[in-house]
């Protein structure tokens, strides 16, 4: 064991330098495909685009290896980027025990998805185009995980937006799909402003952008000695701060001393900043209320849903909040905020799912609804738990969209899963490891989704954070998460019964997909079993891997045990979601619709039709602005730009022209006359 | 009555009068050539009467010619300047069949175009 680490464990100092191959790779990837591609063709971009992300994932292994055997963190700075007065942002990577994970999740689950995209765009003939923007993608992916400043995160976060963009309007000729993609990236846009302003604030407050340095100043804010009770005597801090508004104006008393701002002043600023940041992590993660784009996400090709809309891209928010945990530990309301926004999404999302009829729709919603698992767990301040979702996530979701791409594949596109039912017999591995994914996000016991979920009900139901701004908000939040729980089996089980049991309704012939996506099926499928048993509660090795990369909140000891009346509730949430699930859709839909939606029809109608946001989103938001944008264009911009400011100059000097050129017609003994009173003039003028 | 320099001048301020006039309200350009050599004629009055009457003694013999010498100048000058004017005459003659000058009016700004007044609206 100790020789093999010596092989495949480099020297720290030498594996800085793959720190940057890392993103630079798929980059390379990306350019070559985009600029070359269409002379070599489809197939030859494929594999340029598998072999860089190959390569990444290799790089990726080597830093996880060093990571894993005791290393905390490796940091190469590549350059300094751009420097002005005290903002000095330097294109520096980081690789510590956080982004080291997920350095593995996106690299690999990433590699997987380009081999399967391989074969399912083999009949695209734009294809090269595609694996361009992936690899594209997976750059900006790595470069917002591994970038050691707020900026340098920003370059990646809106890398990853561009992508996602350009890979759901990859088929644009179809209005609609174009469509979906503008609404993604506009809506993410709306949450990129709440990001640039948080990031604008904690410059403003601690006077730099990098995460290293904010965490070292956010440490004496931390100090339990400043963490007074509300209303307690602030004794004021002693905070090293290098730049920024509070420090510039430190004012001193009469005796010299400086006088520092009391620690409520930074407590509001940074949670202004804060509640920022998750404002840009509510848009890119698709949580209320800025989760509306996700699902018109899927008109992209179904590779790009599991890779960008479900494994990777959208995860990006947990990330954020995971990696400034030490500064969202300071603001326990915060904390609460996110919590109670990500246990209403999961919620929300998961009743939507229960009535829709499109494969790739209801497992958006269900993505959704568990990126708001995540940020439960991460607003209970349990950052690993959360974090530990997303990565058990990221193999299950990729595994269930990429079957739902083997289905929709082998039926020439069909999606509506009414048309489906009985796959099992046509598509059998694409049916099994379909199942071994259901399980494992319905949480049933020793599935990954089991264990991960189970951590960040616990942590919610014990978080301190939570307490701290509420006792009865824990509870409630863990209440909320078990209804969704229970949610998540039934819709899960509804869509596996319609698709793979019963008998088949649609009219194509199906047929099993070939082997490049069947196996890359089966190695999510076993991901998605292995991936728990490095986060059980007896062996969190998962926890106490990341622990270093995130803080705690004052006040949460290590787990007090194991308890086991969770378990109990988990696993019958589980069970009765599954039971209850086939009791009605083991032969298909029934007749005239389920039990519920029979009695309760205004209740499934507003479901089937997602509750009717966009529409309200439409007409509260978009409609007033659509109007608000004519009116200023029809006012401000056709006619006080253009024609009072550009015209209207054009005018003047064309008029004005016009008037002095009445003067020079030519006539030569006028400008004589002219020239000779002028001489007069001059004259009498020098005399006078 | 002693002929002096207020006479001489006003002499000369008269003949620059009528060149001057000539240029600006004659129509033919002969005519304005003459015209022309009569302001220059009467400049070199001018300086012949200054150097006649000096305004003072000291200067010298450079001072005293100066005037005569300056209005030799004049003269080359107006030669060469009357054989260029009206080589440009002839050309001009043979091109346009007129010396009016109120027909040369080739340098004039173009005729305006007629142009609209509103600037274009709704260019996108």
């Amino acid at each position: 064991m100790d020789s093999l680490k010596q092989i495949f464990v480099l020297d720290p100092a030498q594996l800085r330098g793959l720190l940057p191959i890392i993103p630079a790779l798929p980059l390379l990837g990306a350019l070559l495909n985009g600029l070359l591609g269409r002379w070599y063709g489809n197939e030859r971009s494929g594999l340029v685009a598998c072999a860089t992300v190959a390569g990444s994932f290799f790089a990726s292994v080597l830093v996880f290896l060093a990571l894993a055997s005791g290393q905390l963190e490796l940091h190469q700075t590549v350059y300094t980027w751009f420097s002005a007065g005290i903002l000095n942002v330097q294109l520096g990577l980081t690789a510590d025990r956080l982004s080291g994970v997920l350095l593995l999740v996106v690299t690999g689950v990433g590699f997987l998805i380009h081999l399967y995209s391989t074969s399912y765009m083999e009949h695209d003939a734009a294809a090269w185009r595609y694996f361009s923007y992936l690899n594209l993608f997976v750059a900006a992916m790595l470069l917002l995980i591994l970038g050691d400043n707020l900026v340098t995160l920003f370059v990646g976060w809106e890398g990853v937006g561009l992508c996602s963009y350009l890979l759901i309007g990859f088929w644009y000729q179809d209005e609609a799909k174009a469509s979906a993609g503008k609404k993604a990236f506009v809506v993410n846009r709306i949450g990129d402003f709440g990001f640039l302003i948080g990031i604008f604030t904690l410059f403003a407050v601690f006077g730099t952008t990098n995460i290293d340095e904010l965490r070292k100043q956010s440490g004496a804010l931390a100090a339990p000695t400043n963490i007074a009770a509300p209303g307690a005597p602030s004794s004021g801090l002693d905070v090293s701060v290098r730049g920024g508004v509070f420090a510039a104006r430190t004012v001193r008393a009469a005796d010299g001393t400086p006088v520092t701002y009391p620690a409520s002043t930074y407590r509001w600023a940074i949670a202004l900043a804060m509640l920022c940041l998750f404002i840009g992590a509510t848009g890119k993660s698709a949580q209320i209320p800025l989760y509306v784009w996700l699902p018109d996400a899927m008109a992209g090709p179904t590779p790009v849903s599991a890779l960008i809309h479900a494994a990777t891209m959208v995860t990006a928010g947990v990330y954020m909040v995971a990696r400034m945990s030490f500064l969202y530990v300071l603001v326990p309301q915060i904390l609460a905020i996110v919590a109670v926004v990500g246990a209403l999404t999961a919620l929300w999302a998961a009743l939507v799912a229960f009535a829709q009829n499109d494969v790739k729709k209801v497992l958006a919603y269900s993505t959704v609804s568990q990126l708001g698992f995540m940020f439960m767990g991460v607003g209970s301040a349990a950052f690993s738990a959360g974090t530990f979702h997303l990565f058990t996530h990221a193999f299950f979701k990729a595994c269930l969209f990429l079957g739902a791409g083997a289905v929709i594949h082998g039926l020439r596109d069909e999606q509506d899963i009414r048309r489906m039912g009985g796959l099992r017999h046509f598509l059998p591995h694409t049916r099994w490891t379909f199942l071994i994914a259901t399980v494992a996000i319905a949480g049933v016991l020793p599935f990954s989704g089991f264990f991960s979920k189970d951590e960040i009900l616990h942590a919610a139901f014990v978080s301190p954070a939570l307490h701290a701004v509420a006792p009865w908000l824990g509870p409630a939040v863990y209440v909320v998460g078990t209804a969704t729980a229970l949610c998540t089996a039934f819709y899960m089980f509804r869509l596996y019964f319609l698709v793979f049991e019963g008998d088949y309704r649609g009219n194509v012939r199906p047929h099993e997909a070939p082997w490049p996506m069947t196996s890359v099926l089966w190695i999510l499928a076993g991901l998605s079993i292995a991936a728990a048993f490095i986060g059980t509660p007896w062996w969190n090795w998962f926890e106490h891997f990341t622990e270093p990369a995130v803080a705690k909140f004052p006040g949460a000891e290590a787990h007090e045990g194991v308890a086991l009346w969770p378990f109990g509730v988990a696993i019958a949430i589980a069970v009765g979601g599954f039971l209850w699930a086939r009791s009605i859709y083991a032969r298909g839909v029934p007749e005239g619709g389920a039990p519920f939606a029979r009695r309760f029809p205004v209740l499934a109608r507003a479901s089937e039709n997602k509750f009717y946001v966009d529409e309200f989103y439409g007409l509260t938001i978009v409609r007033p602005l659509w109007a608000g944008a004519k009116a200023l264009h029809a006012w401000a911009d056709a006619l006080l730009v253009d024609r009072i400011l550009v015209g209207g100059w054009g005018w003047l000097a064309k008029r004005l022209g016009g008037f002095l050129s009445l003067g020079q017609d030519g006539d030569m003994s006028r400008y004589a006359a002219v020239t000779a009173l002028a001489a007069v003039a001059l004259l009498l003028w020098t005399v006078m | 009555m002693t002929v002096s320099l207020p006479h001489y001048l006003a002499l000369a301020a008269a003949l620059f009068t009528i060149g001057s006039i000539g240029v600006v309200v004659r129509r033919n350009a002969l005519t304005v050539l003459m015209s022309i050599e009569l302001m220059l004629n009467a400049a070199n009055f001018t300086f012949l009467a200054f150097a006649r009457f000096p305004l003072s003694a000291s200067g010298g013999v450079a001072r005293a010619m100066g005037g005569h010498v300056a209005a030799f100048f004049v003269i080359a000058v107006a030669a060469a300047e009357a054989a260029v004017g009206l080589a440009i005459l002839l050309a001009v003659f043979r091109r346009r069949v007129t010396t009016q000058v109120d027909e040369l009016t080739l340098l004039a700004d173009a005729p305006p175009a007629p142009y609209d007044d509103e600037p274009a609206a709704g260019t996108h």
